[in-house]
């Protein structure tokens, strides 16, 4: 029998859970309809911040939030673990925009947390190098430079070089004070780090598909080829 | 905002080259968009409002070199009374100065350099008054504002929230209707000026201006925000109210603000009123050995305190109980770790040493390798994997066989088509089926997320659809599912022009654990895809003999390789008998074409085909079917 295809999003996915496991990251799932609470305020967002206004955000008539990003994870998995731990969440992400060949809306985001004694800003280093070279290869040129997320602190920001041009791919940096608390973590013994990315952007640098919104298309012309 | 680079080496010194600058702001985490002919193009994160100036981007070069920044001093101003009552609310304005300057010439701006960089800023000149609040507003970060005395009715300015329908002809010569609670002043008979965001054209200064009020104020920038939204109305001036704008500067910058009017436009400076009610920076307890343990590596105690202090930062205290007070510009440093990253970002962030975590085996993610053998399997048996759209219309609720009350709806929907969260899979799975008619048949899986208002769970749906649409049965009878058959009103609503459609749905708790845990997920191989064309893919099939040492793969290649137009070759099926011949082997493919300005003709694509048919028969020898 003819097999089938499975779609580039898992494919490319599975590279990037996969790659992380490797460096001891589980995986989780949590909902993608979300109170305020852990898309925003848990997170260290405050109230007035631009990515609330209802121009950015999907709103429920229930009052939640179709969550804008998978670091989510950061408040829910604590509420079942204890540190040490190191988690990361692909699922997807709603964002309340017009959507064009460079931005849906919606569409996958991945974010990962680990938290531990000890933990520094090299290995939040290490662990973005090796992420870099294992998807992009070992020749891929990139960059950190610093940068501000409410959620971290310190934070930065991975640039990639591509045809010339760097681009500024993902934010990082070291689990900010209040969003420890908000884990009930205490940050005067453990310390820990964050990232997260979104997927459509970094699969169609990886295959060179150059229009984001074949991804949740169902076009097969575009899954035949996977 | 742009920069130029000779305005920013008036206020401090460096001994870097254009290029060597650029990449020392983004070494500090100021992006750098563009650089030429001397003019940078930056842009700032959201939270360093302090880096909206010329005065700013110095005091970052200052804490690298610690070079000395040069401001133009400027003659205290005489203090006086000027006839002018001030009312305010010090919750609405913080700190408020103003100052009264009399006989000045109003003109165009004749001094070159003021209108050079205003223009390389990419500001245009209206006079010489308003021209040199806009170069302050460049070099300081300060926004200023000019007012035409005499038409100041009663004189009388109160700074408050607006009331009921009242109204304002702004600058820009819009005449707004203010929403309640936007920041006015008002004088003694009307609102003359949206503080913060844009003045009013009724108290404007013009060519018969004699006498004129400037004003140098700190606006709370939540309501400054929530105006500029509320009135749709974003201006430079806003822009930096917005990000916090330094509330020690606001008496310096009206001082150098009168100062250049008196010189540029003459007149003479009768009195200065500075009210004062901000609040001093809080102070930070920092132990600095958190910078150890959050970066990694060691400072001296006197390396920290010299960053800080270049930084504007007052330091006192010694060993682990420092206490650092963040400059009055600095509102981003509230707690002891923004202190670590300001040491780190001045040190350099290259400095830091990847350092790998310690090894540790992840603990195992189950649910997640069972969802994905899932996958993996329904590809074994044909299938493949679309994901659909997760906002689905009231009519897609319907085709779901549910009502509005069952989903949950989106209060702020980008269109009415995507008015509700996917309570099922399956208007999803039709849509994707209407959309690939050339393909038949078409067998395809999703695993989702679908919700109604009480829960939120995983779905798995299947879909056939076309020839053999019935075969689905033999599938998913090992997940234990049935499918029914899609009614033909429903397959006309999606547009899904194939004979029978099958679908089947389950909640994913139903199925776990119905096939095996793979042991090795399938991954991505990096190539490059083939871009899709606006218009519909056509297939055609070739099958033929050919010896069985020929590998599949080698005649798939060159398939591939006929034409550009072809952006797919498939094998579908392959099988050797004694009726072909021994050593013969039979193969057949599917070749979809696609051109991408048009849809292809009969005749295109069998140009190609009888290209493929030649080269079947004369590299490989084969025999067409």
């Amino acid at each position: 029998m003819t097999k089938g295809h499975l779609h580039p999003l898992t494919l490319f996915g599975r590279l990037t859970v996969a790659t992380l496991a490797d460096m001891g990251f589980t995986t989780a799932d949590y909902p993608e309809i979300e109170t305020e609470w852990y898309n925003f305020d848990g997170l260290n967002v405050p109230k007035d911040h631009p990515a609330r206004d209802v121009q950015d955000t999907f709103f429920t008539s229930d009052g939640r939030v179709l969550r804008t990003h998978c670091s989510t994870v950061q408040l829910r998995y604590p509420e079942a673990h204890q540190p040490p731990f190191r988690v990361v969440q692909l699922g997807r992400s709603f964002r309340n925009e017009a959507t064009d060949a460079t931005h849906e809306a919606v569409f996958h985001q991945l974010d990962a947390v680990a938290v531990d004694k000890g933990i520094t800003m090299g290995n939040l280093i290490d662990t973005q190098e090796r992420f870099i070279k294992a998807i992009f290869g070992s020749k891929q040129e990139y960059r950190f430079v610093p940068s501000f997320f409410p959620f971290v602190e310190p934070g930065l920001e991975v640039h990639l070089k591509f045809k010339g041009n760097w681009l500024e791919m993902w934010g990082a940096g070291m689990v900010h004070p209040n969003v420890f608390k908000n884990m009930k973590v205490d940050p005067d013994q453990y310390s820990g780090f964050a990232f997260g990315m979104g997927v459509e952007r970094l699969a169609m640098l990886y295959y060179g598909v150059d229009d984001i919104r074949s991804f949740l298309s169902g076009d097969l012309r575009l899954i035949s080829q996977f | 905002m742009k920069l130029p680079i000779d305005w920013l080496k008036e206020l401090i010194s460096f001994p870097w080259s254009d290029e060597e600058l650029a990449a020392r702001l983004i070494g500090l985490g100021i992006g750098v968009e563009d650089e030429s002919h001397g003019v940078l193009t930056l842009e700032v994160a959201a939270n360093r409002g302090d880096l909206l100036s010329v005065l700013g981007i110095a005091r970052e070069v200052h804490a690298l070199t610690g070079s000395p920044i040069r401001l133009s001093d400027v003659p205290p101003l005489p203090s006086g009374k000027p006839d002018l009552t001030v009312t305010l609310d010090h919750a609405l304005v913080p700190r408020y100065t103003t100052a009264f300057i009399t006989d000045v010439t109003l003109g165009p701006t004749n001094n070159r350099q003021v209108l050079e960089r205003l223009e390389s800023s990419g500001m245009r000149s209206v006079n010489n008054i308003v021209d040199l609040s806009n170069y302050l507003m460049l070099e300081t970060g300060q926004p200023t504002h000019a007012f035409d005395y005499d038409k100041i009715k009663g004189k009388k300015m109160s700074v408050r929230l607006s009331k009921r329908q009242e109204t304002l002809t702004t600058l820009d010569g819009v005449n707004r209707n203010l929403p309640e609670g936007v920041l006015v002043i008002a004088d003694a008979d009307r609102v003359i000026d949206l503080p913060g965001i844009m003045g009013g054209a009724n108290s404007a200064i013009d060519d018969k201006t004699k006498h004129i009020v400037i004003q140098s104020a700190v606006f709370p920038y939540e309501i400054i925000r929530k105006a500029s939204r509320q009135l749709q109305l974003a201006t430079e001036a806003s822009y930096r109210f917005e990000r916090q704008v330094d509330e020690g500067g606001s008496l310096v910058v009206l001082q150098r603000l009168a100062d250049l009017i008196t010189k540029e436009a003459g007149g003479a400076v009768q009195g200065v009123v500075d009210r004062n009610e901000t609040k001093p920076s809080s102070p930070i307890s920092f132990d600095p050995v958190l910078f150890p343990r959050l970066i990694g590596y060691a400072l001296a105690e006197s390396e920290v305190k010299l960053i800080l202090f270049r930084l504007g930062c007052r330091v006192s205290g010694a060993g682990e109980n420092l206490t650092v007070t963040p400059p009055t510009w600095r509102h981003d440093l509230t707690v002891a770790a923004d202190l670590v990253e300001e040491i780190a970002r001045v040190s350099g962030y290259e400095k830091i040493r990847p350092t790998p975590l310690p090894k540790s085996r992840p603990l195992s993610s189950e649910d997640y390798l069972a969802r994905e053998s899932l996958k993996d399997w329904f590809v074994s048996h044909g299938l493949s994997e679309v994901m659909t759209y997760s906002l689905v219309s009231e009519r897609d609720l319907t085709a779901s066989g549910l009502n509005r009350s069952e989903a949950v709806a989106i209060a702020n929907p980008l269109s009415t088509a995507l008015g509700y969260f996917r309570p099922s899979l399956l208007p999803g799975l039709l849509a994707a089926a209407a959309k690939n008619p050339t393909v038949d048949p078409i067998k395809i899986f999703e695993i989702g997320r679908v919700a109604t208002p009480k829960k939120e769970r995983i779905q798995v749906g299947v879909l056939f659809a076309g020839r053999k649409a019935g075969t689905i049965k033999e599938v998913i009878k090992q997940l234990g599912l049935k499918s029914q058959a899609i009614s033909p009103a429903l397959k006309d609503q999606y547009k899904v022009r194939k004979q029978d459609v099958q679908v089947a749905l389950a909640d994913w708790e139903a199925v776990r654990g119905k096939v095996p845990v793979a042991k090795a997920l399938a991954r991505a191989v990096r190539f490059r895809v083939k871009a899709l064309s606006k218009f519909p893919a056509v297939v055609r099939d070739v099958s033929f003999v050919v010896a069985e040492s020929v590998g599949n793969v080698e005649i798939k290649t060159a398939i591939s390789a006929v034409s550009d137009r072809i952006y797919l070759v498939e094998l579908f099926d392959e099988f050797t008998s004694p009726k072909i011949g021994a050593g013969q082997k039979s193969l057949a493919f599917h070749v979809h074409y696609q051109d991408p300005d048009k849809t292809m003709t009969n005749e295109e694509t069998g140009q190609i085909h009888k290209q493929i048919e030649a080269l079947v028969r004369t590299k490989y020898h084969g025999e067409v079917r």
